[in-house]
């Protein structure tokens, strides 16, 4: 072998040892800290985890509000995160298909499937379009479980409250009393907001819009609006010129005047739809922290009425009285 | 009594005639009932259709009157839309036609706008009725649960199609035997591989990845292992049969990298499939004040045939530099036993190698930057220093079998970028250059552009073209062009692959 191979492959190997010497040094085990450490998958569930763990806790969330949340890139700096998490609460129903590589590759057994740390937000929450019949990838991205952005109903964000507090008794008993009163202080301030988003919303009661996504069902279906349609032909199939023709079509037959999109797709076409139908296009995020002003799970809901709201009177859809 | 007869007859002719005539009487009274009836059905309909026309007036008013709606086209304007909305014929087939070509226009591809999804073409979709979406008869019957405890199954194919073209030095050196290259799909239609990807949790502490992959010369494992997910201080250990930490290309299968093939170096040093061997894997996940990912790991494996070990240490760094962008920097030590692409059977060699990866994304996540952009860069470096070997080889001119003994250091470098154009279309460039391991006076380059379709997630289409040009002192082929079409499907739930 040749010198300048040698001189290479040392300095290759003297790099590797070093890095190993430093990483043993610091691998002792860490000062106790005081706060427990929650990692969420979204913002949304990052909240609700802020509200139940109090001052207790540190939360942070893998992905942001304006992000995608079923494509997100398996980056190797989220499982840095996770393995410091002293829990892991996802959405669940299988809309984060990249949550499990991440906790295996955080090596941390706490927050694995199964362990204390594991909380899957979604178990008891009212699920809605559960499929019936055998699922193929012909139906587009339909989720097994049924559709997963059930935290746009308020009530759902009670059990996933529920479900976050389960975790925390788990991991720090101790503190059992202090989340069980934030989570019922946060029931409470849920109860009190939710009659008056509802009041607000009820005038409107039965207006059709246009999503483009199947991402508001539970959200919908709680303020009393109806899916006209969707810009998707099926749920995360790309719109299709024939799709879209006949969705104009009917939109200009059933009269609907709202399109609502979520800020991470393209709105060429649904502006094309909007333009050619005099309908409007609303731009709304469904999560924490994806619009302005909208930092925590209550002000989520207090932004999506106040635009939907402002958005029919825009268009002219008078409330019913 | 037969003359009773015909008044009999004459009394019932009046009789029926009488109720003939009672009945004929009552005819003219229904008539003017129905006649009556149509008459208030046509008032109430001029009634309805005046209050209709009425109400559509106050709308135009109303909807005039808005100033976020004046210059905004809608049912109440003078739009063709509106219109053959109020007709209620909202658009003819030529409309229909004519818009759908301005959809086409606008989405810029056909049948398609963007992003990762699945973009089936709506034509080619399979009836389901509309309330499937929203939710109609797919709520009718329960999903089986048998398939709970099934590992998780996805099945790969990989097909190619190329054309070869020997070029310069074709008449004076048979291409399919040189020492640099070994065409195996050239010139023809090939399912090259079809992956068959076996994958679940085997109890809370450990699961199991299984690919086997079925070739045109039989089924060979691809990967088997187990992996060890509960161990302190930030460990994991890997064992089985799995794709080596040498490097960051050839750690992927080959249906899944960027190129049709791997880079020329990683195929003159491990084959076609990229190193895999059965072995130990232990990496570590190693703890730092920046809280940077910093993995290092440590292998020992078996060379399958010739069953003599080496090991591998790959360093891996990874730093978010903003929230759109990452880069990977990665170092890797081998050193044992080594069975390259020319070894076969029980043939081997000894050799350390060194390496250096380098890869550079860009994604924006932010809803402010285009959703459907990206772009990676990554280049990766190797050093290889040949132990000294006896080997036989085939000389080219003679064509007799000639014994070699030689110690020899070579390297090779690739680099290659790609850049998402739209939501499915990329483009990138791959450089390759490598010196052959047995003799660092030959060495040849391929420049790769390729541009990669993605139907959907499940469905890719490639289209790669790669210029390969040698030099030397042993007489060989000096370039050779080949286009390859390659498609790529799956079925089933193949996990996604660490960043």
């Amino acid at each position: 072998m040749n010198s300048r191979f040698n001189v290479i492959f040392r300095l290759t190997i003297r790099f590797a040892l070093l890095t190993t010497s430093l990483g043993l040094a610091l691998s002792l085990p860490r000062q106790t800290e005081a706060k427990l450490f929650l990692v969420a998958t979204s913002t949304d569930i990052a909240s609700i985890a802020r509200f139940v763990g109090g001052d207790k806790v540190d939360v942070e969330s893998i992905i942001q509000g304006y992000q995608n949340p079923h494509y997100v890139d398996v980056k190797p700096s989220y499982m840095v995160k996770l393995h410091k998490a002293d829990m892991f609460v996802k959405i669940g129903l299988d809309l984060e298909l990249w949550a499990p590589i991440l906790a295996e590759g955080a090596r941390n057994s706490k927050i694995l499937y199964g362990a204390p740390g594991f909380v899957d937000a979604s178990v008891g929450a009212e699920i809605l379009e559960i499929p019936q019949i055998r699922v193929t990838r012909e139906l587009g991205d339909i989720h097994l479980y049924g559709n997963p952005h059930y935290w746009l109903d308020p009530d759902n964000g009670k059990v996933i409250a529920h479900n976050i507090l389960e975790g925390l008794r788990r991991i720090d008993p101790e503190n059992s009393a202090y989340y069980e009163e934030n989570e019922a202080k946060f029931d409470k301030k849920v109860d009190a907001l939710l009659p008056q988003l509802e009041a607000k919303m009820k005038p409107y009661a039965g207006t059709k819009v246009i999503t483009y996504h199947n991402t508001w069902p539970n959200f919908l279906n709680r303020f009393g609006l109806v899916a006209a349609g969707y810009v998707e032909p099926k749920p995360g199939v790309p719109p299709s010129p024939a799709h879209v023709t006949s969705l104009i079509e009917k939109m200009m037959m059933e009269k609907v005047k709202i399109i609502i999109q979520e800020p991470f797709y393209e709105t060429k076409i649904s502006q094309f739809v909007a333009n050619k139908t005099g309908a409007k296009l609303v731009i709304l995020s469904p999560s924490v922290l994806g619009a302005e002003g909208v930092t925590d799970y209550f002000s989520l809901f207090d932004y999506l009425i106040d635009n939907i709201i402002r958005a029919f009177q825009e268009m002219g859809i008078k409330p019913q009285t | 009594m037969w003359k009773l007869l015909p008044l009999s007859a004459l009394g019932g002719l009046i009789l029926l005639s009488f109720g003939g005539m009672g009945l004929f009487a009552e005819e003219p009274d229904a008539e003017d009932e129905v006649l009556q009836l149509k008459g208030e059905m046509l008032k109430m309909k001029m009634d309805y259709e005046g209050k209709l026309g009425k109400m559509e007036e106050r709308l135009q008013r109303l909807e005039e009157g808005n100033p976020r709606t004046a210059n905004r086209p809608s049912y109440s304007s003078d739009t063709p839309q509106a219109d053959s909305a109020i007709r209620n014929v909202v658009m003819t087939p030529e409309e229909k036609a004519k818009m759908e070509e301005e959809l086409k226009g606008l989405m810029g591809e056909k049948k398609e706008t963007a992003g990762p999804h699945p973009p089936i073409p709506s034509s080619q979709m399979p009836t389901v009725p509309e309330a499937a979406y929203p939710g109609g008869f797919l709520q009718r019957i329960r999903p089986g649960i048998l398939q709970t405890y099934n590992p998780d199954i996805s099945v790969i194919g990989d097909f190619t199609g190329q054309f070869f073209d020997p070029g310069r030095g074709r008449g004076d050196f048979n291409w399919t035997e040189n020492k640099f290259e070994n065409r195996e799909f050239a010139d023809r239609f090939a399912m090259r591989e079809v992956e068959l990807g076996l994958q679940s949790a085997i109890d809370p502490y450990a699961r199991a990845d299984f690919f086997i992959g079925l070739h045109e010369d039989g089924i060979e494992l691809e990967e088997g292992f187990m992996t060890l997910l509960t161990l302190p201080k930030g460990l994991q250990v890997k064992l089985g049969q799995f794709h080596t930490a040498f490097g960051k290309v050839s750690r992927t299968h080959r249906p899944e990298i960027f190129q049709v093939d791997y880079p020329l170096i990683i195929r003159n040093l491990f084959g076609d499939e990229g190193p895999k061997d059965p072995g130990i894997s232990v990496s570590w996940l190693i703890p730092n004040p920046w809280d940077k990912y910093i993995e290092l790991t440590q292998e020992v494996l078996t060379t399958r045939g010739a069953n003599e070990h080496y090991y591998v240490s790959h360093l891996k760094n990874f730093f978010d530099l903003t929230p759109n962008s990452s880069l990977e920097v990665g170092l890797t030590g081998q050193t044992g036993a080594l069975k390259t692409r020319f070894d076969k059977g029980d043939s081997q060699v000894h050799a350390n190698i060194e390496g250096f990866d380098l890869t550079y994304r860009w994604k924006p996540i932010t809803s402010k930057l285009k959703p459907y952009k990206s772009f990676l860069w990554s280049s990766e470096a190797y050093f290889t220093q040949l132990d000294d070997i006896g080997f036989v080889e085939r000389d080219p001119v003679t064509n007799n079998i000639i014994f070699k003994n030689n110690a020899e250091d070579s390297w090779g470098a690739f680099t290659y970028a790609e850049y998402q154009l739209t939501r499915r279309n990329f483009v990138g460039l791959r450089l390759d250059y490598a010196q052959t391991l047995h003799d660092n006076r030959d060495y040849e380059w391929d420049i790769t552009p390729y541009w990669t379709f993605w139907q959907s997630d499940f469905g890719r289409w490639r289209l790669q073209y790669s210029h390969t040009e040698r030099k030397g002192i042993t007489p060989i082929a000096d370039s050779d062009d080949a286009f390859t079409l390659q498609t790529t499907f799956s079925i089933g739930i193949h996990r996604p692959h660490p960043f």
